[in-house]
């Protein structure tokens, strides 16, 4: 069960099934709505496979103490911010 | 169909119940990894198969997921590891269970190898190919100049 309104980690992915497309270093996780139905992301891109990237469904997975949070990507964006890979994405409501 | 490798899983059950969850197929990138991880080099630079490192290179490629469990019952936890961590999980099993989820991975290889053939054989009674392009002037149909 995801909790807060903003997440902030350092280690996460997104996933196209059991492949990682794409690894993260640095997030933040943003409650939209307040029934928690709607989150958005901004995230800094370390690696990323363009292929998988390209893919449909794409999964953001944070990984956190007792397991992991998992937001479907419902869209997304790749820009260069301050120099940096940055992803910024709308996610519907937490899987699991 | 697409030329791309879809990441589909299939479970294999083992004999007292447990399961694995398996890639269906190994992309281009897997596979040669796969091959590499069975392979020394020798004196020439060339590649020789190891014969002992056959097993866990192709378990390794295939397996994704599975229900085993500890001592304790609880279970060992491999979804999402990486390769090195994954090969020395499954270096931990007694070996008569490694020979176990081996052999029930390359029956799963197998069958799928055997499916794959007959789908390109169905593939190319249906739609016929030709190895080569005709020519723009085959193509065009003789010339009378």
């Amino acid at each position: 069960m995801v909790g807060g309104g903003v997440i902030r980690g350092v280690v996460g992915h997104i996933r196209w099934h059991y492949y990682t497309a794409a690894a993260i270093n640095g997030y933040t996780v943003t409650r939209v709505s307040r029934d928690g139905r709607r989150w958005s992301l901004q995230a800094t891109v370390v690696l990323s496979d363009s292929f998988k990237m390209a893919q449909r469904p794409l999964v953001f997975v944070a990984k956190h103490k007792r397991g992991e949070w998992r937001w479907p990507i419902e869209h997304m964006e790749l820009q260069t911010i301050h120099g940096l890979p940055t992803l910024t994405a709308r996610l519907g409501p937490p899987e699991g | 169909m697409s030329r791309f490798v879809r990441p589909v899983v299939d479970v294999l059950r083992l004999a007292n119940g447990d399961t694995v969850t398996v890639r269906r197929r190994l992309n281009t990138g897997e596979e040669r990894a796969m091959y590499r991880r069975m392979s020394t080099v020798n004196g020439d630079g060339g590649l020789t198969i190891d014969d002992l490192a056959v097993g866990p290179a192709k378990v390794t490629a295939y397996l994704l997921d599975w229900t085993l469990t500890d001592d304790d019952g609880q279970p060992v936890m491999i979804r999402d590891l990486s390769l090195e961590e994954l090969a020395r999980v499954v270096d931990n099993l007694d070996p008569d269970d490694f020979r176990e989820i081996r052999d029930a991975i390359d029956g799963h290889i197998d069958r799928q190898a055997a499916a794959r053939a007959e789908e390109k054989k169905v593939r190319s009674g249906e739609t016929p190919s030709s190895v080569t392009l005709p020519s723009p002037v085959a193509a065009a149909g003789p010339s009378t100049g």
